[in-house]
């Protein structure tokens, strides 16, 4: 049993499927600025429910974004955890390619990168793109995509589904497992920031110290 | 249970700490990877920086943490976590990850507040302690905890019963100390750098000392100001910078103003003793200073070496032990509070 975390926007998407990707349970719901105390009760909830227990997970899965940096941070925290508490794989996979590998008919799918800007993953591209809001009115404009309720209020987007992440994570990482069965490192498997931390150029990079 | 053995993580700002300790005291391991180089560069912590450093770091430092103890999963009996005050997107990474284990290894979760495991770092003692260990704080205990995120003067009446006495009203100790150090264009962090040009320097200047309207409050945004006034006195000159009697005077004034209030909250409270916490007990003029002016009230001053001062886990697992014996247990919905305050009791 895969279990999928996606914590990329504030639309979280938790799911269950067989190693091979098979969907089992699932479930979404707007968490708001509440990721960190919602994510782990509504993911124990959905084992409780489909009558699993953590002890039948085979590997962890989890959205590597680009989106919140609160909600990655919170789902990438609760995914190590397991994974090194449990001793399973984890597999990390971008999370807009999931939103669209969800919803076959979309064009794009858009995460918040700030105030006024946004990440953009549009079908067929290399990889997400940071465009700002007037830009992503164009670019949008007549097409369908994914992105979370709060950015389509904020930035007035138009038909947009809200994303459910988990289901494709876990289909996506079933293949990625079957390839590669030890999946990412557990230590170095960050979010896809995309962005150095604000008022910086890069992000520093080197070891911490070992006190 | 009596001696609960607590795996304890603290990822509050730029330190990833993770500990084993046993019974509030005994530390079995206690693992710290510190960001502190990474910070050199911009002269200050990032907080962005420190969030994702915290995670990437958060694994391999439980990692070590349990290899250095030698504990298996089966050997503990809680998980517990700094759940604030802090960065948030620090804090976030150790109580997920805590979270996680906790459920994973269906341990129960202890919550600790950050200032408390700084006051908890006074009832450690390292693997090698002879039983019996050596006796604990007395109560009423008074604790200064001083460091880049807090300056509070806490009477402490008995396990896990706080009063506020008092508290900076503008800049940390520790925050001051790397402004100035900044200003002086000593190495990041400032404390220590400070520390190191005061050594032997003749003070160059008196700086005022701060007027609060808490009798035990601190302020050191003023001390600043006069510093920056001070080494711009000397550019207008055209005259070389004293920085290292510049640093010895910085260093008085604060020192002055954290003992001269402790002394003061000590003797208006009949204390038992008191006790030091957080980044800036390392500093050394502060310890003797303190420790001298108590000797003469016969008070004792209680000191953690340096290491457990400084932000790490070991503390957290003391604080962590007391509240297990108590009861207090976090469940899977446990936050992040970046403001989390202790549950002061009235004034006293
Ligand atoms: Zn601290």
């Amino acid at each position: 049993m895969i279990l999928a975390i996606d914590g990329a926007s504030t639309d979280l998407s938790v799911a269950l499927s067989r190693p091979d990707g098979t969907a089992v349970a699932g479930v979404s719901w707007t968490a708001a600025q509440r990721q960190s105390a919602e994510l782990l009760p509504r993911i124990l909830d959905l084992l409780a429910s489909a009558d699993r227990r953590l002890a039948d997970l085979t590997a962890i899965a989890v959205g590597a974004g680009p989106g919140s940096f609160t909600g990655l941070r919170v789902a990438m925290a609760l995914a190590k955890g397991l994974a090194f508490g449990l001793d399973r794989p984890i597999v990390g996979v971008p999370s807009l390619v999931a939103w669209l590998e969800g919803a076959p008919d979309a064009h794009a799918g858009v995460a918040r990168a700030g105030a006024r800007e946004a990440y953009l993953l549009a079908r067929g591209a290399d990889g997400p793109e940071i465009v700002d809001r007037d830009e992503l009115g164009r670019r949008l404009a007549g097409h369908s995509i994914v992105a979370p309720v709060e950015l389509v209020e904020a930035f007035a987007l138009a038909d947009a589904r809200a994303p459910d992440g988990g289901p494709a994570v876990a289909r996506l990482a079933a293949q990625r497992l079957a390839a590669e069965p030890a999946g990412d490192d557990l230590s170095r498997l960050e979010p896809i920031y995309l962005r150095a931390p604000r008022g910086l150029a890069a992000a520093p990079e080197g070891e911490v110290k070992w006190l | 249970m009596t001696t609960p053995r607590i795996l304890a993580i603290e990822s509050s700002c730029d330190e990833t700490g993770v500990a084993v300790v046993v019974g509030g005291r005994r530390i079995e391991a206690n693992q710290v990877a510190s960001q502190v180089a990474l910070h050199a560069a911009t002269g200050g912590i990032v907080p962005e920086v420190a969030a994702r450093q915290q995670l990437r770091w958060i694994v391999p430092t439980v990692e070590a943490a349990l290899a250095e103890s030698g504990a298996a999963w089966s050997d503990l009996d809680a998980v517990a976590v700094t759940y604030g005050p802090g960065l948030i997107g620090s804090l976030l990474v150790g109580v997920n990850v805590a979270k996680a284990l906790s459920v994973a290894h269906d341990l129960p979760l202890v919550g600790v507040n950050h200032i408390e495991g700084h006051i908890y770092a006074n009832w450690l003692t390292d693997a090698a302690a002879a039983d019996p260990l050596p006796a604990e704080p007395a109560f009423p205990l008074l604790c200064l905890v001083v460091s880049g995120g807090h300056t509070q003067l806490v009477l402490m009446h008995d396990h896990g019963r706080y009063t506020l006495l008092g508290q900076t009203v503008d800049d940390a100790a520790g925050e001051a100390f790397d402004k100035v150090g900044r200003l002086l264009d000593l190495p990041y962090p400032g404390g220590p750098a400070i520390s190191a040009a005061a050594v032997n320097a003749t003070p160059a200047t008196r700086f005022p000392r701060a007027r609060t309207e808490g009798a035990y409050d601190f302020s050191f945004s003023g001390l600043k100001t006069a510093v920056l006034r001070e080494v711009a006195g000397y550019r207008d000159r055209g005259a070389p910078i004293p920085v290292d009697g510049i640093a010895a005077a910085f260093q008085e004034a604060v020192v002055d103003a954290l003992a001269t209030k402790t002394v003061a909250a000590a003797r208006d409270h009949g204390v038992a003793a008191v006790a030091l916490g957080g980044g800036v007990a390392a500093n050394r003029v502060l310890r003797e200073t303190l420790a001298h002016r108590l000797e003469s009230e016969g008070l004792g001053l209680l000191v953690p070496p340096p290491a457990w001062c400084t932000d790490n886990g070991a503390m957290i697992g003391a604080a962590a032990g007391y509240r297990f014996a108590a009861g207090d247990r976090a469940d899977a919905a446990l936050e992040a509070i970046p403001n989390l305050a202790l549950p002061w009791l009235g004034a006293a």
